[in-house]
């Protein structure tokens, strides 16, 4: 086979690769569906998403959802991730059905926050490759699910207006990459950086903080205008204490309120968010404003067209927090002050998307991004050896040099679902 | 060489591009004979269809019944009655699934095969072709 030929075979076998419907056994008393992806990130220098200066394409990931009916009113699910690196139960529940209007679920739910954290890793429901950085990915703006108990519902309509609700009691644990908590004691900082040395190259590259007492709820709220829908989500909750570093002071209150509209037509949508959290006092609050607006319209032969704008902004009791800089050999550490710059402390990201959708539940996505802001996009020299804590990677800054506050990052991938 | 290759992606990925819809059908719902309803309005339909009601109103379940997506009466049925394209539909049974709220109806290949499925269970839904043929233990439900 000529040259030629193979890359055509190969082109079409990926244009023409339409996955198949979910399995469905027993007429629905067992269903199974999955996603995945695969992604290729190029920057221009710092480290953002998956992308890197010295361009990777090996981002892959997949997910097997299963959904059982083994009673009448009783309905579990649960599912299962996997990439390169680790296999995730994403999710496992059950719900009992008492009415429509009351069901009851308990497990590891799905968290219903937002217009896309229930769906937050199935590209097919989206224009871009990746959602919002700063409500959906590292951001510690709500978790991708809770532990505990919650109750959901569809309500009757009323003059054209539907409502549907949710609510939750429970644990969640936020992921985030964050680069300056404020207010760190001395002793986390010797365990990061003894870590650091312990691990070299394997610092952690997000750092974990259990919410205990979490109290929440979404209202979804369909309009009489077909297309046009609106969420307000909300909750709250307590720093648990676990004796070991997290993201965000003991014992202080973390909430996040924040209202999503969306108006989705068969050629075009537009949807915008907007999110304000909370967490610490004192010395240590943090308070974070983010939202966007996206749109996209669908053009001839399976083409779509989209464009983003988001931005973030990170407001912090105090800029100035005790870090410590090591000298000699082996190092010896020195408590100082610190400012973080302002650049760690803000993202925007402008996006235009050209996409291709082969079939519904088959896209290939390119997009081309503008980054404001140290937030996310840092170098990758940081991102690997000295984000094991916020203050230590502030307080690297000086050593590595302040990176570029200007990223552009071009991604080239494809999704799918069945 | 480059300009070679683009080329062949470009005819490739034309060559893949998605049919155009099939032309819109008519269509008729219908119940197993056992129900009691006898008319439901198209937004009772609607909420049916979505999963949003999934009880009679004698407690029954109700098991729902329709042709696949790309069939000519689910794009008579869909605008509709949901007020939305197939795909839009299919985009709602998506953020479902992977939310592990619910799984969409029951899907069968024909008329026939839908007629059976309704009169083989009390609680059934189905939705067919206008001109389907539905026989005894099946009855046509009025929608307004």
């Amino acid at each position: 086979m000529t040259r030629k030929m193979k890359w055509f075979v190969a082109a079409a076998a990926l244009a023409g690769a339409t996955p198949a419907t979910a399995f469905d056994v027993g007429d629905g008393l067992l269903s199974v569906s999955g996603f995945g992806r695969w992604g290729y990130g190029k920057t221009d220098g710092n480290a953002f998403l998956l992308g890197r200066d010295v361009a990777k394409g090996d981002n892959v990931g997949m997910a097997l959802n299963l959904f059982a009916k083994p009673m009448d009113r009783l309905a579990v699910s649960s599912q299962f991730f996997w990439d390169q690196s680790k296999v995730n139960i994403d999710w496992a529940f059950a719900e009992y059905r008492f009415q429509d209007w009351l069901r009851l679920r308990a497990g590891q739910v799905k968290m219903p926050f937002a217009a896309y954290m229930e769906s937050k890793d199935v590209g097919t429901l989206r224009p871009f490759y990746n959602l919002p950085t700063s409500i959906y990915s590292f951001s510690d703006i709500a978790a991708e699910s809770y532990f505990g108990l919650g109750l959901s519902g569809f309500l009757p309509p009323f003059g054209g207006w539907e409502l549907s609700y949710d609510a939750y009691v429970g644990q969640m644990w936020l992921e985030s990459s964050d680069r300056f908590r404020s207010a760190p004691t001395a002793l986390n900082l010797l365990q990061a950086k003894a870590e650091q040395y312990a691990n070299p190259g394997q610092g952690r590259q997000t750092v974990f903080t259990r919410v205990d007492n979490t109290v929440g709820g979404r209202l979804t709220v369909g309009t009489p205008v077909s297309g046009l829908k609106g969420y307000v989500s909300a909750y709250r909750g307590e720093v648990a204490d676990l004796s070991q570093l997290q993201g965000a002071e003991v014992g202080t209150a973390v909430y996040a309120y924040g209202l999503s509209v969306e108006y989705v037509k068969e050629g075009y949508e537009v949807r915008a968010e907007g999110f304000r959290k909370s967490e610490g006092r004192g010395a240590s609050l943090q308070e974070i404003q983010t939202g966007y607006v996206e749109g996209a319209i669908r053009l001839p032969y399976g083409f779509q067209v989209a464009a983003r704008a988001e931005s973030a902004t990170y407001d912090l009791a105090t800029t100035t927090v005790p870090t410590t800089v090591y000298s000699g050999t082996p190092p010896a550490p020195v408590i100082t002050q610190y400012t973080i710059p302002d650049s760690l402390r803000r993202h925007t990201d402008l996006a235009l998307g050209l996409n291709y959708w082969a079939a519904t539940d088959f896209v290939i996505k390119a997009s081309y991004h503008w980054i404001d802001g140290n937030r996310f996009a840092v170098p990758e020299s940081a991102w690997n050896n000295y984000t094991t804590d916020g203050n230590v990677t502030a307080a690297s800054l000086p050593e590595l040099g302040y990176p570029s506050a200007k990223t552009r990052l071009l991604i080239v991938g494809a999704q799918f679902a069945f | 060489m480059k300009n070679a290759r683009l080329n062949l992606l470009v005819a490739a990925v034309l060559l893949a591009t998605p049919a155009l819809p099939l032309a819109a059908g008519g269509y008729k719902l219908i119940v197993n004979a056992e129900q009691k309803s006898e008319r439901l309005t198209k937004d009772e339909v609607s909420r049916i269809f979505l999963k949003k009601v999934t009880r009679w109103s004698d407690g029954g379940e109700i098991r729902v019944v329709q042709p696949k997506t790309d069939s000519p009466v689910r794009h008579a049925f869909d605008p509709s009655v949901h007020r939305m394209p197939p795909g839009a539909v299919r985009a709602y049974w998506a953020q479902m699934v992977f939310s592990g709220r619910d799984v969409p109806p029951v899907e069968r290949a024909n008329d026939d095969a839908i007629v059976d499925f309704v009169k083989q269970n009390a609680g059934a839904i189905g939705l067919v072709s206008d001109g389907a043929v539905v026989g005894g233990g099946v009855k046509v439900l009025d929608v307004k």
